[in-house]
């Protein structure tokens, strides 16, 4: 796997590198999980003055307060939510429609998906150097997950990286994620938004992202695996 | 091949000075739209309620810097007093003045108190961009907000729009879909560019479109 994407020349050297510094703020806690995805995901961004995030996820006042006060400029959409508020509407929608009559037609996975992402997800090619996926593309179905990892392409500016997690296994409960330090992510149990679609396997998780550049899969002890994706 | 840097992004781009300038009060404006002022005492209290400070973030894990207390944004304003848009209320237009505003109805149109504090509150539906000195949200907006000091977004929140202040403060449970961006002390609030589309922004003009 070629990842090559940032010079990594003009750094100090490795063993200062490796030696453990006393900024991890987070004492260990059965909900906060290491991420070296993460890590390197913030490696990514790093050199990028003033860069554009978006999180994927719900708004979190730690994760808004980690990427400002690194100047960063953060968007978010919590586009899980977005989807089952979607979701919910069309099935109101049909519900009320007059049978026989217009929007009592059966509607396909794809067209859903299509016009979801006719409000969703909605903004300028290449405007951002990062995006936080958390594990959404798990909870879609495929017509859904393919529209939008082609959308978040579009999103991403050239170098952009994207950070995605995939459960091994049917998680046994719904969490929301934030960011509790450059190398640890909170998981807070929530009421479930979304049953769990499917489990990818590794090779499915490549090639799904295989307009992407590159790619680097992290496998955490908690069976869950984090996707890095290079544009 | 793998190696991670350890060295930190420098720190002076951290917008996290301390709140100490103050916007300068500028002269009266036409407002384009009365609200009925209600008495200070009532008004002020419920005001207080709904911006109580809250703790900002409910969890035990300790940001990497402690949230700037946007609970200072609750402390009294000085102003003209506080006016009401009260539930089942709507109102379509443009909002200026110096008091405080406190919205429970709807409104849709543009909010600008530069002098103020605008609060919408759980049965508040804003379709509008809101510039004031404090915003604290427990309902719905769409629009942008532009606060010169502070905005706080309730558990109950529901903002689609961009949001640019010195200050946030955000509860669990919040709903926002939009950039945040800060601004410094002594830097003047404006817009830098809304590069990423806000897709409030749309959504409100669109809406009122409809109409």
């Amino acid at each position: 796997m070629n990842w090559t994407a940032k010079a990594r020349l003009g750094t100090a050297p490795a063993t200062a590198r490796v030696k453990p510094g006393p900024v991890v703020s987070v004492p260990p806690r059965a909900n906060v999980r290491v991420s070296n995805g993460m890590k390197e995901f913030l490696w990514l961004i790093s050199d990028i003055d003033r860069g554009r995030v978006l999180d994927l996820g719900p708004v979190w006042q730690s994760t808004i307060n980690f990427f400002i006060e690194r100047g960063y400029r953060i968007s978010t959409e919590d586009l899980l939510r977005a989807w089952k508020d979607f979701l919910s509407t069309e099935e109101e929608r049909l519900r009320q429609a007059p049978v026989g009559g217009n929007g009592s037609e059966r509607v396909s996975q794809a067209a859903l998906a299509d016009k979801f992402l006719e409000t969703a997800l909605q903004y300028p090619e290449e405007s951002y150097h990062g995006v936080l996926a958390w594990d959404l593309f798990d909870y879609f179905d495929a017509e859904l997950m393919t529209r939008v990892m082609a959308r978040i392409f579009k999103i991403l500016c050239p170098g952009g990286a994207v950070l995605g997690l995939f459960h091994s296994r049917p998680p046994d409960r719904f969490h929301r994620y934030r960011l509790a330090d450059e190398q640890s992510i909170e998981l807070l149990p929530a009421p479930t938004l979304a049953v769990h679609a499917r489990v990818f396997q590794n090779r499915e998780i490549l090639d799904s992202f295989g307009q992407f550049r590159t790619s680097k899969t992290f496998v955490g002890r908690d069976q869950i695996r984090e996707g890095l994706f290079l544009k | 091949m793998w190696r991670k840097p350890t060295e930190a992004k420098p720190s002076s781009k951290a917008p996290t000075a301390p709140a100490t300038t103050s916007v300068p009060a500028k002269p009266q404006e036409p407002t384009a739209v009365s609200v009925q002022p209600s008495p200070p005492a009532p008004a002020t209290a419920a005001t207080t309620s709904t911006a109580t400070p809250a703790p900002i973030v409910a969890s035990a894990v300790p940001p990497i810097a402690p949230p700037v207390p946007v609970a200072s944004a609750v402390a009294p304003a000085i102003s003209a007093g506080t006016s009401t848009i009260s539930q089942g209320l709507k109102i379509r237009g443009e909002i200026t003045g110096m008091s405080d505003l406190v919205v429970e109805g709807e409104t849709q149109g543009k909010i600008r108190l530069a002098n103020g504090r605008v609060t919408v509150g759980a049965s508040g539906r804003v379709n509008a961009d809101i510039d004031a000195r404090e915003i604290v949200i427990n309902g719905t907006v769409h629009g942008n907000l532009k606060a010169a000091e502070s905005v706080r977004l309730g558990p109950n929140s529901h903002v689609e729009g961009s949001i640019l202040t010195r200050r946030i403060g955000i509860d669990d449970g919040a709903r926002l879909r939009g950039n945040v961006e800060m601004t410094r002390a002594g830097e003047a609030v404006t817009a830098e560019e809304p590069a990423v589309a806000a897709p409030a922004a749309r959504a409100a003009s669109a809406s009122s479109s409809e109409e």
